[in-house]
């Protein structure tokens, strides 16, 4: 029997272990930054454009945001694009809207563009340059070309570019001379939403196709559209999926993430996934919400799917929806933290995208129960346990260990195959948007149900992999399959760590994490939804073990009666696995040096056959600066010049196995 | 005089499915005309389709088309999709016609079974349109 002081204390150490945990310890991105903010737009015509791929001549017209002291510079760059929308309304009824460009007699343009102001000036605050541009001619054509106008999107963003390029170089009309050298265009980032979303994915495969004439360092996709399942790698991404989407109500644009993941053997680039619950697909754009301009307006869930859902619709008792000025704000603050990070290089704000720090800043308005976020570290800076993406992965792990289970009443890889592109949880793809449709295959995914206490998930760790010690976290991604387990209560299980000696380490998920929630609502076909969400655990909380001989990682359902969930991407992160190179690197007999640099890098590789090696140097964002494919010599040299200081991590390459090496340039 | 077909596509369907007691909301397949090895399949609405992001998709049996053109007219939504006439020719008499909002079913869905009771639970999103039956005339104009 506990007693009253006791159970206090009791009470003590829980609420501070919570605390602990959910504390909130990183700056705000979302705050408004010392920048004064001037804006202005340029309006080339309505048909100033003729895109290769499209049939129509399109609008050359859009806004800027910047600093109001240009002093200094060059500043970085955004690029802003919107959705598809309706394009004209009639000036003397506003609620008569066309889709028709140029607008006829008597029609003026639906601004869709001005749609994310709010965010421009913000971002602008902090020594942005923010362009947004209108894609109001595609939107009127779209849908009867095969890509829905993605190409074109892409040609456009970058003829808007060349033509910043003008007023970056010898300047032009409208702005004459403003803009000269104020733009760093090899550090720009990129924003779409819907359509849009889609349409910068397609232009920074553009831009890259081009040879990078343009520095396209971060893309957001926001609420996209994923129609031609593009994969983007080696450049750093971030999908914000609304919950309550009324319009893609499937949420396609979880496929950005999923499908990128492991495309690419040479991909480093970080990816993120960021889950609003109760958002929907409009409000993010001032345009586009009613109540905020004067035509085509609507709240989409409520017009598609009613407002009665006790989750997403806004006239239920129960209604979880956010408000448009609530939506806003989440949205400045988690694509201020993107962009800051990726584009301002301010590091401080990583814990928010990298699923450390789960409180949501102040200024995002939210709760911890409103927003989650997935995070897909970089390849040099995770090391894979099972990634549970075949068949195969029931039997063995991506490190070549065994896998087992013990009483699990469901124990399967689903949704990876054409014979199984889903996991038989709903007959509706709305419900389960990780999932593929019809011949298009979803992300593979882990599959357990529970009805024991001893229940249990293993994975045997190799022998090459079982010093745990180097890495920061454990991580994973993980939903609840609503239809198996239908109870709302939240679900809870124990993750274990074992050494070689037995000795168990065990933390409960619940500790770190609120990602295990029943999803919400009950929408016919649409709710709720299995949303995939990152759990993550510092390696150091597992104490009492010999973290540098880890056997196996366990998953003990010992915390609830039943349950049933889908797991994905079992893995360890962090920088720890990088090997600290303050002076000379002998490992594996190749020697680099020096390190820290003030210009070049040597690789020497002795006696070593030189021809098996190959090398790879990233940027600290994941972006690869240099790849060696064949090497002539004894030393290779890798000039560092041209990159600005800093950390770089390169990755050198034998086979299966690779080493990383953290470079230092001053 | 330019020449061309037109392909009459005769739909057995109930009319009064389309029209819903309390909005009165009529929706009907108004054309299927064939312009060169297209077949336009029109489709109208009493009230505008929603103008977003996703796409309607127009389901013939087991065949989907989704590349259209979406208008206005006053109140009145149009939607004509474009289907390629070997596709158009290859389709499957009394088979399902339905429209949706996005992808609704999987082709496995029991919902299959009973669309017009699907899309009446779900009317704001997805359209039974009747049974596909097929005739061909060809007319000069």
């Amino acid at each position: 029997m506990i007693n009253k002081s006791g159970l206090s204390v009791a009470v003590l150490i829980f609420v501070s272990t919570v605390f602990k945990s959910f504390a909130q310890n990183t700056p705000d991105p979302g705050v408004k930054g010392p920048f004064t903010v001037s804006t202005g737009s340029y309006n080339l015509g309505d048909l100033a454009f003729n895109a290769p791929s499209f049939p129509k001549d399109i609008e050359m017209r859009g806004s800027v945001h910047y600093p109001s002291s240009l002093n200094g510079g060059p500043f970085p760059v955004l690029v802003l694009m919107h959705g598809r929308h309706e394009t004209c309304y009639k000036t003397s009824s506003p609620s008569v809207t066309t889709e028709d460009w140029p607008c006829i007699s008597g029609y003026q343009s639906i601004t869709s563009f001005e749609g994310y102001n709010y965010f421009a000036t913000q971002m602008a605050s902090h020594g942005y340059i923010v362009i947004s541009i209108s894609t109001n001619a595609i939107n009127a054509d779209d849908n009867s070309i095969a890509d829905r106008g993605m190409a074109a999107r892409a040609e456009l963003m970058q003829h808007h570019l060349d033509l910043w390029k003008t007023y970056n170089t010898t300047g032009a009309a409208p702005f004459g001379t403003l803009f000269i050298g104020k733009l760093d265009m090899k550090n720009i980032g990129t924003m779409g939403h819907s359509r849009g979303g889609e349409g910068v994915v397609a232009h920074a495969l553009l831009n890259k196709s081009l040879g990078s004439p343009y520095g396209i360092r971060a893309v957001l996709a926001l609420a996209p559209v994923d129609f031609g399942r593009k994969i983007l790698n080696g450049i750093p991404f971030m999908n914000i999926a609304p919950y309550c989407d009324g319009d893609v109500s499937d949420i396609q644009g979880v496929h950005f993430y999923d499908d990128a993941r492991y495309s690419d053997p040479l991909d480093n680039a970080p990816k993120h996934s960021v889950l609003l619950m109760g958002a929907n697909h409009n409000f993010f754009s001032t345009v586009w919400t009613p109540g905020s301009y004067i035509a085509g307006t609507s709240d989409d869930w409520d017009d598609n799917y009613g407002g009665n859902d006790p989750h997403c619709g806004t006239n239920s008792g129960t209604s979880k929806r956010l408000t448009p000025a609530k939506q806003q704000a989440a949205f400045n603050t988690y694509a201020s933290a993107f962009f800051r990070v990726y584009i301002g290089n301010e590091m401080a704000f990583a814990p928010i995208l990298e699923v450390d720090d789960i409180v949501p800043p102040v200024s995002s308005t939210l709760g911890t129960a409103d927003v989650f976020v997935s995070y897909h570290a970089p390849k040099s800076m995770r090391l894979d346990v099972n990634r549970e993406d075949s068949e195969n992965a029931e039997l063995t792990n991506t490190l070549g260990g065994a896998v087992s289970s013990s009483g699990l009443i469901k124990f399967d890889i689903c949704a990876d195959d054409a014979g199984e592109i889903n996991c038989s949880v709903s007959s509706s793809p709305d419900k389960e948007p990780h999932s593929g449709y019809k011949s298009v295959l979803g992300m593979s995914q882990l599959g357990m149900s529970w009805d024991n206490p001893t229940d249990s998930y293993e994975n045997i760790i190799s022998a090459n992999n079982k010093n745990f010690s180097i890495y920061k976290s454990l991580q994973f991604r993980a939903a609840i399959d609503f239809s198996e387990y239908t109870s709302v209560s939240d679900l809870d299980f124990t993750v274990q760590l074992i050494d070689a000696t037995s000795n168990v380490s065990s933390k409960s998920i619940s500790a770190y994490t609120h990602a295990m929630y029943h999803p919400p609502g009950s929408q016919s076909s649409e709710l709720p939804k299995v949303m995939f969400n990152t759990i993550k655990i510092p390696i150091s909380d597992f104490t009492g073990i010999d973290l540098t001989q880890v056997q196996k990682i366990k998953f003990l359902y010992n915390k609830s009666t039943q349950g049933s969930i889908y797991v994905v991407d079992l893995a360890l992160s962090g920088t720890s696995n990088v090997t600290s190179a303050e002076t000379v690197h002998t490992l594996p007999a190749i020697h680099i040096y020096p390190n820290p640099t003030s210009n070049v890098i040597n690789i020497d590789f002795g006696k070593n056959d030189k021809s098996v090696y190959k090398f790879l140097l990233y940027n600290m964002f994941g972006e690869l600066l240099y790849s060696s494919e064949s090497i002539s010599g004894n030393n290779q040299v890798i000039d560092l010049n041209n990159y600005s200081k800093g950390l770089y991590i390169l990755s050198v390459l034998n086979g299966d196995s690779s080493q990383n090496y953290k470079i230092t340039k001053n | 005089m330019k020449s061309f077909l037109i392909v009459f596509a005769y739909l057995t369907f109930s009319f009064s499915e389309f029209v819903f007691a309390q909005e009165k909301i009529k929706t009907e397949i108004s054309s299927v005309e064939q312009k060169e090895q297209t077949v336009e399949f029109t489709i109208t609405s009493s009230r505008p389709f929603y103008s977003g992001n996703n796409i309607h998709i127009l389901h013939i049996g087991k065949k989907d088309f989704s590349l259209s053109k979406q208008y206005k007219k006053d109140k009145t939504g149009v939607i004509t999709f474009f289907i390629p006439l070997d596709d158009f020719n290859g389709l499957t008499e009394g088979d399902d016609v339905w429209m949706s909002y996005g992808n609704k079913l999987r082709s496995d869905a029991d919902e299959r079974k009973d669309i017009k009771r699907f899309c009446k639970k779900n009317e704001k999103t997805c359209w039974s349109l009747g049974k596909f039956s097929k005739q061909v005339q060809t007319h000069d104009k």
